[in-house]
Formats: C-alpha cells, structure tokens, sequence
C-alpha cells in the first residue's frame, strides 16, 4: 500500500508511511517556517504557507521513499507557496485607496539592529526569484544544485541569478550608505 | 561579488530566521478522521492545524490528508462500524463544480467534483474502480468551476480549475502520475515562451484535446493571433508546443486559418510558408511616452522609460536632452539619447537572442523612420552598432541600382525584420532578421512575399 487511510471502528486510524511523514515535517517545520518567514517576513502568512506544503506534501506518498526528496519537496511548495502570498498580497494592495496610510511593515524587522534592518530592505527591492536563491544560498545553506531542484532551474541559472542578486543588494546598499 | 555582502547578507538572514522560536509557533492542532456508530465524521479540517514534535508512536488519529485513496470497496479494507457515508461528510462540504471524465485513464468515466469543506477547496474524484482520490486546491482560489481535457499525453483526461475571474490568470491543472494519484501538474517559470503573466492580452482555454494559450491582440487585417498548444510530460509539468498563427475573434481561441481562397481582397498568392519564421502579425503602432514594465512578474519593478524635457511639436531633440532611463533589479540605468527627432519608445521585450533585455526606440522623419537598440551589458545601458548591408529603419532606399521601399518592423513575439520590396505586383521581397551578439547584424532570409493588407506572407510561388 502507498499511504492509504485504514479506517478501524473506534476513532482511530494508522497510516502506513504517514507516520513517517509525520517525523519527517516535525524535524523541518520550524526550519520551513524560518525559510517562510524570510521570503514572505510575516510569521502567520508563513505559517500557512508551510502547512499547505505539507497538506500537499501528504498526497505524495512516494515522496516518502527518499527522505531528501521529501525535503526538497517540501522547500519547493514552501517557495512556491510564499511566491503565491506574496502576489496576493500585492493584489490586495493594489486596490488600496491612495488616501488610505500603508501599513506598517512587520514589527520582526524592528527588534533587529540596524544594518540588518537595512540588508533585509534592500532584499525587499531584488525580484522574488533573486531573493528565493539567496535565501537558500545563504540562510539555507544549501549547494547549487539543491536550490536547482528545489527552483526547478538550471545549475547555470542558480549561479548567475545570485551573482545578480548579490551585485544588485551592494549597489543598492552602497547607495543607501552613501545617501546618508 | 564581495564576501563582504555575503556576510551581511547571510547575518541578517540568520538573526531574522532566529527570531522565530519553536514557542511562537501555532499550538498542535491535528486534524482527526474518525468513525463513531452510524456516521463518519471529519473533524477539524483547520488550514491551521500543525504537528509538531508529535512523536509517531503516538499518532493513533489520522491526519485528514487531501489526498486519500480510500480502499472503500476493498475487502481487505476492515469495515467500519455502522453504516457509512460518503466521506467526507460535513455541514460545509458541497458540490461546487463537476465534471464527467477518465481521469487514472482507465477507459471508464469518473466523476469529479470540486467541494468546499470548512473554507478549503478539495478536488475530490470518485474513480470508476470504487476509489476516491482527492487533492487540495491551493488557498486563495475563489471557486467552482470544474472543466476536464486531454492535456496530457498520458491516456487520462486532465482536470482544470479557474484561479480567478481573469482570463490572464493561468489556471490549475489536475493530472494523474501513475504510482502518485492525482497531483497539482506544474507550469513552467513566468517568461517562458507561451505566457506572460499578468499581460491582459494573454487569454487560456480547454478543448477536448487539449490546453491552448493565445494572445488576444488585436490585429489589423484578418485577424491573426499567436497561439500555443500545451502538453504535459511524465512528471506533470506543462509544456508549450511552438508558437502558432491562427484565426479567430479576439476574444475566442485561435485555430488554424482556413485555406486562403479568393477572399475578395485581390492580391497574388504569396506562397508557402516554408520555413520563414512568424514574420506577422507586427506589434500595434502603440509608441509610448509611459514607463514600460518588463518584468516577468505582473507588478513588477523593472521598466523603461524615457524622461527628460520634450521638445515643441515637431522640433528636435538635443543631444542628451532625452535619456533612456531603465530601472531593473532595484537599479537605475540611463543613455542620453543622440539628437535628432524625438524618439518614441517601442513597447515590446525584443526576442533577438542574447540574455540581456533589449529595448527599442524609433524616430520618425517623414517618410522614413529609424530605430535604435539598447541593451544593459556589464552593467550599462549601451546603444547597440549596427552592421551588415541594410539600415535599421523604414523608408526609400537604393537597392541594387533602383529607388524602393524599405520596412523595418517588429512583430508581437519580439523579433525584428527588415524588408525591401523588389516587386509590387508581386509583393516580393528581401527578407532580413536582425540577430543581436557583440552588434546587432541582419541575418539574410532570402526572397519572400509580403502582402501588408492581407497579412499573409510565404516563400512565394
């Protein structure tokens, strides 16, 4: 069987390969969320994020065969994810009113200091996909190729997109430095 | 790239990735699928709900996964006390969409059916077999409808779900992978060919054999319109065939244009196509003054744009009084322009090879016009040379001894073509491409036949 639900009188049920699922989410949830957090920078937002990767995650009982497929798996529906909440988001606030005041960014970023602040501000003006490869260059730590499988891009593209990245977060840091 | 910024960078990451502690996470909220005498119950389908630390040992509830093949009709499944319902049952779950067709491509119908359970949209497909399987739609499509076609090259029948009320918002698509059940199929990264998103030309449509994105501009002449025809591989990823011309009402999908008859219109037949590449249909005469966006994501940041003070009508331009302004990845990048008559920009992502965005700008001078290219390398904004045996613009020219007409233009997929007319009767004319590596060069497509009203075009007969 592949993850079929076993009803049994009396409420419960066990899952041949859930429960391993199950481990496997419990092991890499908060990393999930951070990864979440750091792409969409809103605890809740991130929160659904990852428990729609995992709701996903679920249905793909073969995933379980190979643990560090899982794990990519479950990156990939988590940037894939944030990707989503962050075009809704800028949907929702499209239709804003001008006179009506934006609102207040996060409050996470305001018990930061003040050069992280600034970093994680000029991340906020790089394209979603340059921002998804640094993240899980530097926060992630994860090999070109992994962040290839879990963007499904090229290795190539890995490499050129953060080298862009990075050009562009030090331009814009060194403006940002000069400016003041 | 300097270890200096990776180091900040990978700082500020961390001390904000440490601000989420496991405590500020949401309480263990699992989800239970049980029976008790005489129904089913499923409790707690919350979007919420998460495990955490939950040791498997312990997991005696089932968590209401979206995607269950419950072997309902097995006899190897154990029974369940009391009499069964449909599962799942619950207050809020009802139908919303449905459709009638061989999903697992077994050769008989199933029936699927789009239902909304505690304000989480499922797609629920009760198989001919006996089996039910399921998978979530994903948070924040509004609803309902359920429209099935062969997308795929497998032997099932794909299920496609509208994510809003706008025909440019691609939609999802349900296939079924052997060995995975039904599953989300994928679309490639935005830019790929076939789709831009969040372009309101884009439109998308389901036939009975397939998935077809076209694009809706409109078009002078009789109405021709790119087109492609998607396909799904073996692992549930969309894939776009090559770009098509087809017919059709602006806002209906395109099809294959009939056989060219004697459409009233006159004019000599200009042959087949062959293989000349989609010379038509050319972008709209749509030269704008606003800022272009090009980015790949809708509302994105990247554009061009021309600013500096514009001249009196009909006055020209000094040199360096318009600048070429392109902001991309956060980063300003200006050209002064030369002088001369005032430029318009073209507003169209040219498709001339290379992997820097190139953008176009034409002047006009009475009959004739001139365009100028311009592409960010090594971090500028640098107007590209031209080389090669013709001029990049529109107007009379000297060919080969005789006066004629020359059109440069550029076409909805983003390529640009020259062509000098050598026969009026007979619409022939040297063809050119213009390809883009350290200049931009015009690349020799030898003879065709162009007829401009009809929007037709072939190797001539």
């Amino acid at each position: 069987m592949t993850g079929d639900v076993m009803l049994v009188p009396g409420g419960g049920a066990a899952v041949d390969g859930l429960d391993d699922a199950v481990a496997l989410y419990s092991a890499h949830r908060l990393a999930l969320v951070r990864l979440a957090v750091l792409l969409v920078d809103d605890l809740q937002s991130a929160e659904d994020v990852v428990q729609d990767a995992f709701t996903g995650f679920l249905g793909r009982t073969r995933a379980l065969e190979d643990p560090d497929r899982a794990l990519a798996y479950l990156r990939t529906s988590v940037v894939n994810g944030a990707r989503s909440a962050l075009r809704r988001r800028r949907t929702a606030r499209a239709y804003v009113p001008p006179h009506e005041v934006e609102p207040e960014g996060p409050s996470g970023r305001a018990e930061l200091n003040e050069e992280h602040r600034e970093v994680l501000a000029a991340m906020d003006r790089l394209p979603a996909r340059q921002r998804e490869v640094l993240v899980l260059r530097y926060w992630s730590e994860l090999s070109e190729a992994e962040i290839a499988e879990v963007l499904g891009i090229s290795r190539g593209t890995v490499k050129s997109t953060a080298s862009r990245g990075l050009d562009a977060l030090e331009r814009i840091m060194t403006t940002t430095e000069v400016s003041r | 790239m300097s270890t200096l910024m990776e180091d900040r960078l990978a700082a500020a990451l961390r001390a904000r990735a440490e601000q989420v502690r496991p405590e500020d996470l949401r309480p263990v909220d699992v989800p239970v699928l049980s029976l008790e005498a005489g129904r089913t119950r499923a409790a707690r389908r919350r979007r919420t709900a998460v495990l955490a630390g939950l040791a498997a040992a312990a997991c005696t509830a089932a968590v209401a996964a979206p995607l269950l093949l419950t072997d309902a009709g097995s006899e190897q499944t154990p029974a369940p006390a009391g009499p069964t319902e449909p599962l799942p049952t619950s207050s809020t779950e009802r139908p919303l969409g449905a459709a009638a067709a061989d999903v697992d491509g077994d050769g008989v119908e199933d029936a699927a059916t789009v239902v909304r359970r505690d304000g989480t949209l499922v797609i629920q497909v009760d198989l001919a077999s006996g089996d039910r399987a399921e998978a979530p739609v994903r948070a924040g499509v509004p609803g309902a409808l359920l429209t099935a076609g062969d997308v795929g090259g497998g032997p099932g029948v794909e299920l496609v779900v509208p994510v809003s009320d706008r025909a440019y918002d691609l939609p999802l698509v349900y296939t079924w992978l052997a060995g995975e059940g039904l599953v989300a199929a994928t679309w490639p990264d935005a830019g790929l060919e076939g789709w831009r998103p969040g372009v309101p030309v884009n439109r998308w449509t389901v036939l009975q054999d397939g998935l077809r994105t076209w694009e809706a501009e409109s078009v002078e002449g009789d109405g021709r319109f790119p087109y492609w025809d998607w396909s799904l591989d073996d692992r549930g990823r969309l894939r776009p065939g090559p770009v098509q011309l087809g017919c059709a009402a602006p806002e209906d999908a395109p099809a294959p244009c009939p056989d060219k008859g004697d459409d009233g219109k006159g004019g000599p037949d200009v042959g087949p196509r062959g293989d000349l590449p989609a010379l038509l249909p050319a972008l709209e005469e749509r030269w704008m003054t606003d800022p272009f966006r090009f980015d790949e994501e809708p509302g994105g940041r990247d554009h061009v744009e021309l600013q500096g003070p514009l001249p009196e009508q009909g006055a020209a331009v000094a040199a360096g009084q318009r600048e070429l302004v392109v902001t991309r990845d956060g980063v300003e990048y200006r050209a002064p322009l030369a002088a001369g008559q005032a430029p318009f920009l073209v507003p169209q992502l040219l498709a001339v090879d290379g992997d820097e965005p190139v953008f176009l700008l034409e002047r006009f001078g009475g009959d004739t016009s001139l365009l100028e290219m311009f592409v960010l390398r090594d971090a500028e904004l640098v107007p590209v040379e031209t080389s090669g045996e013709v001029f990049l613009g529109s107007g009379v020219v000297d060919h080969e001894g005789e006066m004629t007409e020359q059109r440069t233009w550029v076409t909805v997929h983003g390529q640009v073509f020259t062509a000098v007319l050598l026969d009026h009767p007979s619409r022939r004319h040297r063809l050119w491409r213009w390809d883009l590596g350290p200049t931009l060069v015009p690349t020799d497509l030898g003879v065709a036949c162009i007829d401009w009203e009809r929007e037709d075009y072939g190797r001539c007969p």
